[in-house]
């Protein structure tokens, strides 16, 4: 891979780490309105955190085996990627405020 | 001399990847909407109409549909016969059971939730099977749902494991799933929900026509409706009917797509007698059409074993996430892109993202003829 797409997939490594705290930062505001309790909130980070760290760890990997005709589809990756944290979280929290009515 | 036994068809695929794949073998196209593929496009539609946000695989038994790939089709959907229209639900309990027991040997790894689905499955099996022969997995959430059932039922008479992993292999765990489509799959964001609350018991034609103008939907979901051989007249039977028939291999297969999951899942509910019963009982499903009474008929059966008269009149479904938290929403590192019909699961090395150069060398190979259609 040359530099150039090193930079850009950097990028989209930045952005999505960006997004990934935006996205924490929305979970406590939520707790803060009191839509689930703090034990709830501290499971959801908790995975979070846990799924983040194994993604900064797997994409050196696949920095080191992709190809730099590849590079467009890093961005549908995050996409994917980011989709799942919202859809566990939503699944998780719809579930939880059923629970509690 | 070694046989090596190649997989024939996929019977579960990732959402999340699964386009990535396709498109390396040349299908053109994303999330069911791909080139030459029509059918399957308007079933993601029809699902649409019953979620704003449809997850889980679409899988028509009917075998009517064309994929972009090699399907197995894990129970083909068979028009009841008449002869089995006095089926009760207990028969087909009992029927189950001894199905099972015959096809695998004992012991038996039971999954408890503490909900009516779970609870039917372990009442079924504690009537016809050795106690010794039977284990209860379950979690703390599982007694709060059903704290009598567990104090007065599991305790005193059956071995049981609190909230640890999943079996690790050699067992036979059998789980609920494919319970909620026997019910329509009806939950608290269609049932409950204020848009669809008034369409339930309307033909299902009016809800439709709220969400679209499509002729050639609208025709589509007409001839998808007749496939049922059966009246479907309101919007409740057509939800009935497309998740009886399109959603439930793939609630059977969620827990086995797990990775750390090696025992053999058994999906109690996946059977024909099951969906026979459910085909000539769509009305009493959900009984006076009050949430209260969904699934009236399993809780009768409970109420005679534990004689609960609480959990009778008051227990409605819940969300029973357990497993869910621990392995099917996981977060999709190590999860399968697919699974095969011989329980093939093959993973990436760079999960959780894609690459073509890296499924190339890893996976191409050795998939690429269930991608040749």
């Amino acid at each position: 891979m040359n530099l150039k797409s090193n930079i850009i997939a950097l990028q989209y490594l930045k952005n999505f780490n960006e997004e990934l705290h935006e996205f924490k930062r929305t979970i406590i505001k939520e707790y803060v309105k009191e839509k689930f309790k703090k034990t709830e909130l501290l499971f959801a980070l908790e995975k979070l955190t846990e799924f983040e760290n194994r993604v900064y760890k797997k994409f050196n990997h696949y920095l080191s085996t992709v190809q730099d005709t590849e590079i467009q589809i890093l961005h549908k990756n995050f996409s994917n990627i980011r989709a799942q944290c919202q859809r566990f979280l939503g699944l998780y929290i719809k579930n939880y405020n059923i629970k509690k009515n | 001399m070694n046989q090596i036994l190649h997989s024939k068809g996929i019977q579960y695929f990732d959402d999340d990847y699964f386009d990535f794949i396709l498109n390396y073998h040349g299908i053109v196209g994303s999330k069911y909407s791909y080139e030459g593929f029509e059918d399957l496009k308007n079933l993601y539609k029809l699902n649409k109409m019953f979620s704003d946000s449809p997850w889980g695989n679409i899988i028509d038994r009917s075998n009517s549909t064309q994929y972009p790939f090699k399907l197995h089709i894990r129970l083909p959907w068979t028009q009841p016969k008449e002869v089995e229209k006095n089926l009760d639900l207990e028969t087909a309990c009992s029927i189950r059971v001894n199905e099972i027991t015959k096809k695998y040997p004992a012991p038996y790894v039971l999954y408890w939730s503490g909900g009516i689905d779970s609870t039917l499955l372990l009442v079924s099996f504690m009537k016809l099977v050795e106690h010794k022969n039977l284990v209860v997995y379950l979690t703390k959430n599982s007694i709060k749902e059903n704290e009598y059932f567990f104090e007065n039922i599991i305790k005193p008479n059956l071995k049981f494991v609190l909230n640890t992993g999943y079996p690790s292999n050699n067992s036979f765990s059998i789980t609920g799933e494919c319970g909620d489509t026997v019910w329509a799959a009806l939950d608290h964001g269609f049932f409950l929900n204020q848009r669809t609350e008034s369409y339930i018991y309307k033909p299902w034609q009016q809800w439709f026509e709220t969400k679209t103008d499509d002729m050639d939907f609208l025709n589509f979901a007409e001839k998808f409706m007749k496939k049922a051989a059966r009246p479907i007249v309101t919007l409740f039977d057509a939800r009935w009917w497309f998740y009886l028939l399109c959603k439930s291999q793939s609630k059977a297969t969620l827990l086995q797509m797990a990775t750390f999951h090696n025992s053999i899942v058994i999906p109690f509910y996946e059977s024909t007698c099951f969906e026979t019963w459910s085909w000539y009982n769509v009305e009493n499903i959900i009984k006076g059409h009050n949430w209260q009474t969904y699934k009236w008929p399993a809780k009768e059966i409970i109420y005679k074993f534990d004689k609960n008269k609480d959990y009778l009149k008051n227990k409605s479904k819940e969300y029973s996430l357990d497993i869910h938290n621990t392995g099917i929403l996981s977060l999709k590192i190590d999860k399968p892109l697919f699974l095969t019909d011989n329980f093939e699961k093959p993973i990436l090395s760079t999960q959780p993202f894609f690459s073509n150069s890296v499924y190339k060398i890893e996976l191409y190979k050795k998939y690429k003829h269930l991608f040749l259609i």
